[in-house]
C-alpha cells in the first residue's frame, strides 16, 4: 500500500518566497529613497522584531516563559561600547562579539534558571536582569549610574550623518531577516518538533525522547545571542547607554510580549503584525503620558481573553493564511478523510 | 535475561506507601495485563518504569542495566514507551506532528524514514483520517488512540499501556485486540493495565494483581482471577 505524501509547504510557496524577497530587497534599497526619520524608525522597528522573533522562539515555540531577555539587551550593549572603547576592531565583528558574550552568560544562567519552573523560572529570568543592572550601575568601568557614550571615532568612522544612518539600518534589516532565518529553518526541523513538544507536555516530551534540558538551552543560547547583537545595534544608534536603559523591564520586554501577543504567540507571521500595532500605537498615544502604557496592558490582555492566537490567528482562521509555513501536511485521499 | 525487573521495589508520597515492596520480572517478548483495585498503584508502576518517578528504595533493570535513576529521555531512547491513563497529547500540534515527535525523537530516526515510520502507525491506529487535525481538539476516544500511536511510533521494546480500551465499542474493542496481537506477536514486549478483564486476557499471558501497592497475585490469568483473594478484593465477590 502506498503512504500519503507530506508536504511542508504553503499553499503559494513559490509566490510567497518571492514576495518576501522582493521586500527585503525593497527595504535594503530604502535609503536611497527614505528620508533619515523614516531610515530610524524603520531601524528600531527592525530591532524590536529581532527581540520578538526571539521572545516568540522562547515562550511562543518552546514554552520558556522569560520576563528577562533585557538581560541580554543590556549585556550586548554595554559588551559592544567596550569593545568598540577599545579602538581597531572593527564593526560586524564586534556585533559578533556582543552576541557571543550575551550567549557566553546565557549558557550558566541557563543552568541556574532551569531548575526552576513555572513562574518561579520566570520571576528568575527578571530578577537577573534587575541583578545585572545593579551590578552595572555600581561599577566604574562602565561608568557606573551615567553609563557609557560611544567613542567619537567609532561613530564618526561609520560617514556623515546618512551614511550612518544607512548603515544602522542595513545592520538592523541584517540581523532581522537573520533572526527570522534561523527561527524559520529551526522550527521546520525535527528539533522544531521537540521545542513545541516541549512547550505542550514537557514531560510526556521527556518520556517520547525530548532532551528538555538541552533543547532548553539551545534555544535559551540562541536567543540571548541575537537579543545581545539586538541591544549592541539599539545602543549604537542612541550612542549613549545606561542601566536604566540597557536592562529597562518595559522597554525590552513588556514591549515586546505585547508585539508577540497581539500578533500571535507561537506564530511566525505575528510579530510582524504585533510590531505594526505597537509602533502605531506609540504614535497615536504620544501625548498620553502614563495613560500610554495602561492602554496596550489592556488591549494585550484584551488580545489573550478574546484571541489566545492573536490577529495573525484569527487571520490565520478566517482566511487560511500561511506565510511561513510551519506545520506538516499529510495529504489525504477523499477516502482517508472523516 | 529478563527485560525488566523490579527488584523490591517502594514509592511514596511522604507517609502514604503506594509502591510496596514490589518484585517483578517481564521476560522478552510476554505480555503481562496488571489488574487492581483504583488507586491500587498501577499507574504509578508504570510511572517508575519511564522514569517519571523515582523510588524511594529497590532497583529497576532494563535489559540487566540499572536505569533506577536513569532520566525518562534515556529510559525511552533505550526502548521505553507508554501510553498516559489521562492523555497528554501535544495540543498545539497535529496529530500527525504529535506521532512524528515518537518516530523522529523517540526512535532516533531522520525524518525521511520517521515519517513513514509515523504514517504506518497512523494507519494501524486508525488514526489517519486525523492526521492534519489539531490533538488540543480530539476527544477522548481519539486522544486514547494518539496515546498508543505516539509511543508505538518509537518503536519500543517494552510497550507500557495504561487503560486504552475503556470506551470502546465492541467492534473497536475487537479490531483493538488484534491490534495488540499483532504489536505482542511482532516481539514487542507488553505491559498492560486494564479494567476490560476480557480484552486484558485475549492477549496477555501472566497476569499481575496489585492492591494497595504490593503484589496480591501473580500467574495464569485463569487461575489468579480464579482465586480467592483476588475475587474478593477485586472483583468484590465474598470469599
Ligand atoms: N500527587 C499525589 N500525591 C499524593 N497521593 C497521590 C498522588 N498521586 C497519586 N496519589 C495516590 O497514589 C495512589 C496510587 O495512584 P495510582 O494512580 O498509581 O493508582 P491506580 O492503581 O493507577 O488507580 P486507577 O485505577 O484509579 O488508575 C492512589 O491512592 C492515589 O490517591
Ligand atoms: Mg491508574
Amino acid at each position: 500500500m502506498t503512504q500519503p505524501a507530506v508536504t511542508q509547504a504553503g499553499p503559494h510557496a513559490r509566490l510567497t518566497a518571492l514576495c518576501i524577497a522582493a521586500v527585503i530587497l525593497a527595504l535594503a534599497l530604502m535609503p536611497y529613497f527614505a528620508d533619515r526619520f523614516v531610515l530610524r524608525t524603520a531601524t528600531e522597528m527592525a530591532c524590536f522584531l529581532t527581540l520578538a522573533v526571539m521572545w516568540n522562539l522562547l515562550a511562543g515555540f518552546a514554552g520558556v516563559m522569560s520576563i528577562g531577555q533585557q538581560l541580554y539587551v543590556g549585556l550586548g550593549g554595554y559588551a559592544f561600547f567596550l569593545i568598540a572603547a577599545m579602538g581597531g576592531v572593527p564593526l560586524m565583528a564586534a556585533l559578533g562579539l556582543s552576541g557571543l558574550i550575551a550567549l557566553l552568560i546565557a549558557v550558566p544562567a541557563a543552568f541556574l534558571l532551569f531548575r526552576l519552573n513555572g513562574a518561579y523560572f520566570a520571576v528568575a529570568t527578571w530578577v537577573l536582569a534587575e541583578i545585572a543592572a545593579l551590578i552595572a550601575a555600581q561599577s566604574d568601568a562602565v561608568g557606573a549610574g551615567a553609563g557609557l557614550s560611544l567613542p567619537l571615532q567609532v561613530a564618526r568612522a561609520l560617514g556623515n550623518n546618512d551614511e550612518r544612518t544607512a548603515i544602522f539600518w542595513w545592520l538592523a534589516l541584517g540581523l532581522a531577516v537573520s533572526a527570522y532565518l534561523v527561527a524559520y529553518l529551526w522550527l521546520r526541523s525535527g528539533r522544531g518538533l521537540a521545542l513545541m513538544a516541549m512547550r505542550d507536555d514537557a514531560e510526556a516530551a521527556g518520556g517520547l525522547g525530548v532532551s528538555t534540558r538541552q533543547n532548553r538551552l539551545m534555544v535559551y543560547s540562541v536567543a540571548a545571542f541575537f537579543t545581545g547583537i539586538a541591544g549592541a545595534i539599539i545602543f549604537l544608534t542612541k550612542l549613549r547607554i545606561s542601566p536604566s536603559a540597557a536592562f529597562s523591564v518595559n522597554e525590552w520586554t513588556a514591549a515586546v510580549i505585547f508585539i508577540v501577543v497581539i500578533g500571535g504567540l507561537g506564530s511566525l507571521e505575528g510579530p510582524i503584525i504585533g510590531l505594526a500595532v505597537f509602533f502605531a500605537l506609540r504614535t497615536l498615544l504620544a501625548d498620553f503620558g502614563p495613560w500610554y502604557l495602561i492602554i496596550l496592558g489592556a488591549i494585550a490582555i484584551a488580545t489573550m481573553l478574546t484571541a489566545p492566537g492573536g490577529l495573525w490567528g484569527v487571520l490565520h482562521k478566517r482566511f487560511g493564511w500561511d506565510v511561513f509555513a510551519l506545520r506538516r501536511h499529510v495529504k489525504l485521499t477523499i477516502g482517508e478523510k472523516s | 535475561m529478563a527485560l525488566l525487573e523490579f527488584r523490591n521495589v517502594s514509592f511514596a508520597y511522604g507517609a502514604l506507601t503506594v509502591t510496596n515492596n514490589v518484585s517483578l520480572t517481564v521476560a522478552p517478548g510476554e505480555a503481562l495485563g496488571v489488574i487492581g483495585p483504583n488507586g491500587a498503584g498501577k499507574s504509578t508502576l508504570l510511572d517508575l518504569v519511564t522514569g517519571f518517578k523515582i523510588p524511594k528504595s529497590g532497583t529497576i533493570l532494563f535489559e540487566g542495566t540499572d536505569i533506577t535513576r536513569v532520566s525518562p529521555q534515556r529510559r525511552c531512547d533505550m526502548g521505553i514507551a507508554r501510553s498516559h491513563q489521562i492523555p497528554r497529547p501535544f495540543g498545539g500540534m497535529t496529530v500527525f506532528e504529535n506521532v512524528l515527535v515518537g518516530a523522529t525523537l523517540g526512535g532516533q530516526r531522520a525524518e525521511g524514514p520517521a515519517t513513514r515510520v509515523a504514517l504506518d502507525v497512523l494507519e494501524q491506529t486508525g488514526l489517519m483520517g486525523r492526521a492534519n487535525d489539531i490533538a488540543g481538539g480530539l476527544r477522548l476516544l481519539d486522544r486514547k488512540r494518539l496515546e498508543l500511536a505516539r509511543a508505538l511510533a518509537t518503536q519500543p521494546k517494552l510497550l507500557l499501556l495504561d487503560e486504552v480500551a475503556g470506551g470502546l465499542s465492541d467492534m473497536e474493542c475487537q479490531t483493538f485486540i488484534a491490534l495488540l496481537k499483532q504489536i505482542r506477536d511482532g516481539g514487542t514486549t507488553i505491559i498492560w493495565i486494564e479494567h476490560i478483564v476480557h480484552a486484558l486476557v485475549a492477549v496477555i499471558s501472566r497476569l499481575f494483581v496489585l492492591d494497595q501497592g504490593a503484589e496480591l497475585a501473580e500467574g495464569v490469568p485463569s487461575e489468579v482471577l480464579e482465586s480467592a483473594e483476588v475475587r474478593q478484593v477485586y472483583l468484590g465477590v465474598p470469599a
